[in-house]
């Protein structure tokens, strides 16, 4: 009871464990807000790479596999998945006026897309700004987009929306930001419609490959299509390169879609030569699991289903199914072993509280001797000491934690205003969203990862405390009494 | 001390210490404080022991109240030898059985006089044996401050305390666990004379409600008081002549 006693009264009267409350605050404070921002870029790292991409992804030869609807069929059927959707990619170029520039087309369902990955979150620009970007209501491209709009918000490209009437006949697409190879941003990061490629065509060309995954004797389609919208997925590598259109413009310019066709002919024999059915074929299947569904479980079920399929085929390696984030494992990669640094740097602050909260615990046991020595005198034993300093430890990392979290989240959660203020008081901008590819400082803290900081700070506080407790507990009371 | 019942029989001590030993190394030689000090502590008496400076005095009193670990020799405490006891066991002798008084008071800075008083008995109980013993603790506590002449200094820290006010509470701090011994390390010794007299006449007081005590001094005066007097003189102890009653 002496300890709770004492330790109150230590805590209120003395300069020292304020400075010790305030070292564990300060660490405690800054390492919630360089995780929470931390894991905030990671979590919008996540977000922009799962977007585009479905929860898995079977990745087949860029010549594509024939058998994808079937594959789609028997995917969807499975009660982990939610749907499924063959997908094209392939690389083409991209004419603006007189400049090339080299693309990844990916040829989609847009209906079937935004059920698997939700892509109209990363369209850019709303009915209003088209409207006012496309100009002129009354000339044919406007009055085209107008009557689009009413229909369908935001646009939806492609003849496979439905009422998807095309706009000038053109196939619709959507392309990256940053696809445009002038596209700037201003000074608060944002791009501006004066800049958008929407409403644009846009001749795009692609080499198709034969059956073999060569070029053989085909030669490039180009084909021009009309920009509706522009996406800004958050990842630099997607905004800047992706054109998205309809899966069945880009299976035809690839020569890879269902159609008539005819067998070899063998002169030897005059065998051959007879009309055949050419079957269809896609590079990709997006898929979009159930919730509460493990993802790698998931994956190995879609991939022996696979397998299983191909037994029979001649094709050398059978499609492979990959989570979203086997499929981003570069960024994804890069960024967590980021985050393991910062871990690392972590536990080195989290060492400095320990040793601060050390030496400070030491000078107090060492200015409050006598008063051990009194207690030990009067009775106290040397655990009570030991007690009363681990609890005295104990006592400030609670409440410097504490006081740090409410601090962290004070920051974390207005660091976005406290930015625009230090820009607008000293023209100071700690964060150009220019350089940036997102447009905020991530701004949440992540109670469970908060919680966790606190609990090892008070933990830090305790350790700290123990060696100067341990010396306090083994104070002679006679020494301690002597003590000048 | 002859009894009231048997007038010539002299009650057994209630603490004894036998050939007590004590070296302290300093400046890379050896001190020898207590040379065998024999020593006996009846029950209700007020004994004094008186010696210079460094005549090893304060040594003595702290190995009778079981603060240091003599070299030899040993202290018996209702017969049973003190430092056969080990950790929590001496802490409770520590606790209940003798009540220290320093020159210096030695209160907690933090406390009030009252908390001062009450932390003693608070040190061998838990939470639940705090508080289901608080009120009696903080009424005696109280009570002893008041028979300290504190009674409206209960609140106050021994920084607004003057001296003798102080060790007062050392002396009510002493108390609270009502132990059978009470030892007095130069009680008076940072006090001005009219201070120290009024703590003497306090110890006057408490001798003659009976309790045994061990007071050290240097000074003669002061040893006047007691019952015995005992000097110590290169490291042994000589009985002085009883004091009149």
């Amino acid at each position: 009871m002496f300890k709770l006693l004492l330790i109150l009264k230590y805590l209120r009267r003395k300069l020292a464990p304020l400075f010790a409350a305030s070292a564990v605050m300060l660490c405690t404070a800054m390492v919630i807000i360089v995780m929470s921002v931390m894991g905030g870029f990671l979590e919008n790292f996540r977000a922009s790479a799962h977007a585009l991409t479905g929860d898995l992804v079977i990745e087949g030869p860029l010549q594509g596999f024939t058998g994808y609807e079937e594959l789609v069929a028997e995917i969807e059927a499975l009660p982990e998945i939610v749907a499924a959707a063959p997908m094209l990619r392939a690389v083409g170029l991209v004419n603006f006026r007189d400049t090339a520039k080299p693309v990844q087309l990916q040829g989609v369902d847009f209906k079937k897309l935004e059920q698997i990955v939700g892509y109209k979150k990363t369209l850019l620009w709303n009915n209003d700004q088209l409207r006012e970007h496309v100009g002129d209501p009354q000339s044919e491209l406007g009055r085209a987009f107008v009557a689009k709009m009413t229909r369908d918000f935001p646009i939806d490209p492609g003849p496979d929306a439905p009422g998807g009437v095309p706009v000038l006949g053109l196939p619709e697409a959507v392309m990256g930001v940053e696809v445009y190879p002038f596209q700037r941003r201003n000074d608060q990061g944002d791009y501006e419609l004066n800049r958008s490629r929407a409403g644009e065509r846009l001749p795009v060309t692609v080499i198709p490959l034969t059956e073999s995954g060569t070029v053989g004797a085909l030669e490039p389609v180009r084909r021009e299509i009309l920009i509706t919208n522009e996406i800004k997925s958050g990842l630099y590598d997607i905004d800047a390169s992706a054109v998205v259109l309809p899966f069945t413009t880009l299976q035809t310019m690839l020569n890879m879609q269902p159609r008539t066709g005819f067998t070899d002919f063998d002169p030897n024999t005059g065998r051959g030569g007879e009309e055949t059915q050419v079957p269809g074929r896609a590079n990709q299947v997006v898929v979009k699991v159930a919730a509460g569904v493990y993802l790698l479980d998931a994956r190995d079920r879609v991939q022996s289903l696979i397998d299983a399929q191909w037994k029979d085929r001649s094709l050398a390696f059978p499609p492979l199914a990959r989570t979203w984030e086997e499929v981003h494992q570069n960024i994804l990669g890069a960024v967590e072993n980021e985050k393991g640094l910062v871990t690392f740097l972590f536990g080195i602050i989290g060492l400095v509280a320990v040793v601060m909260v050390a030496t400070t615990f030491y000078m107090i046991v060492l200015e409050k001797t006598r008063d051990i020595g009194v207690l030990r005198a009067i009775g106290a034993s040397r655990g009570g000491i030991m007690g009363l300093f681990v609890g005295y430890g104990l006592a400030i990392g609670v409440v410097g934690s504490l006081l740090g979290l409410a601090i962290a989240v004070a920051i974390v959660t207005n660091l976005n205003e406290i930015q625009s203020l230090l820009n607008t008081w000293f023209g100071w901008q700690m964060w150009d969203p220019k350089t940036y590819f997102f447009d905020r400082i991530p701004d949440t803290v992540n109670y469970t990862e908060a919680l966790r900081v606190v609990a090892g700070a008070i933990l830090s506080s305790v350790i700290g405390a123990l060696i100067p407790a341990w010396i306090a507990g083994r104070l002679k009371p006679v020494d301690a009494l002597r003590y000048e | 001390m002859p009894t009231e019942d048997h007038p010539h029989v002299t009650p057994p001590p209630i603490l004894h210490a036998t050939g007590i030993e004590k070296t302290y190394r300093m400046g890379g030689k050896d001190l020898r404080v207590l040379k065998g000090v024999d020593c006996e502590v009846r029950p209700g008496e007020l004994l004094a022991i008186l010696g210079r400076s460094g005549s090893g005095k304060s040594t003595l009193l702290h190995l009778l109240g079981g603060l240091d670990r003599p070299d030899g020799g040993t202290v018996t405490y209702g017969g049973e030898d003190v430092y056969r006891r080990r950790g929590r066991s001496l802490d409770r002798y520590r606790n209940h059985s003798v009540g220290f008084v320093f020159q210096f008071y030695h209160l907690l800075p933090e406390l009030t006089a009252l908390e001062n008083v009450t932390v003693a008995a608070m040190l061998q109980r838990g939470v639940a044996g705090w508080l289901g013993a608080k009120k009696q603790i903080i009424e005696r506590a109280a009570g002893l401050l008041d028979q300290m002449g504190l009674a409206d200094r209960m609140k106050h820290r021994p920084a607004k305390l003057s001296g003798g006010e102080r060790q007062r509470v050392a002396i009510a701090r002493a108390l609270i666990n009502r132990p059978q011994v009470l030892l007095a390390d130069e009680p008076t010794g940072n006090l001005d004379q009219e201070t120290g007299t009024s703590i003497l006449e306090l110890f006057d007081e408490l001798h003659a409600g009976g309790q045994t005590t061990v007071m050290v001094t240097h000074d003669p005066k002061v040893a006047d008081a007691a019952d015995r007097v005992v000097t110590l003189v290169g490291g042994r102890l000589a009985e002085s002549a009883a004091q009149p009653a």
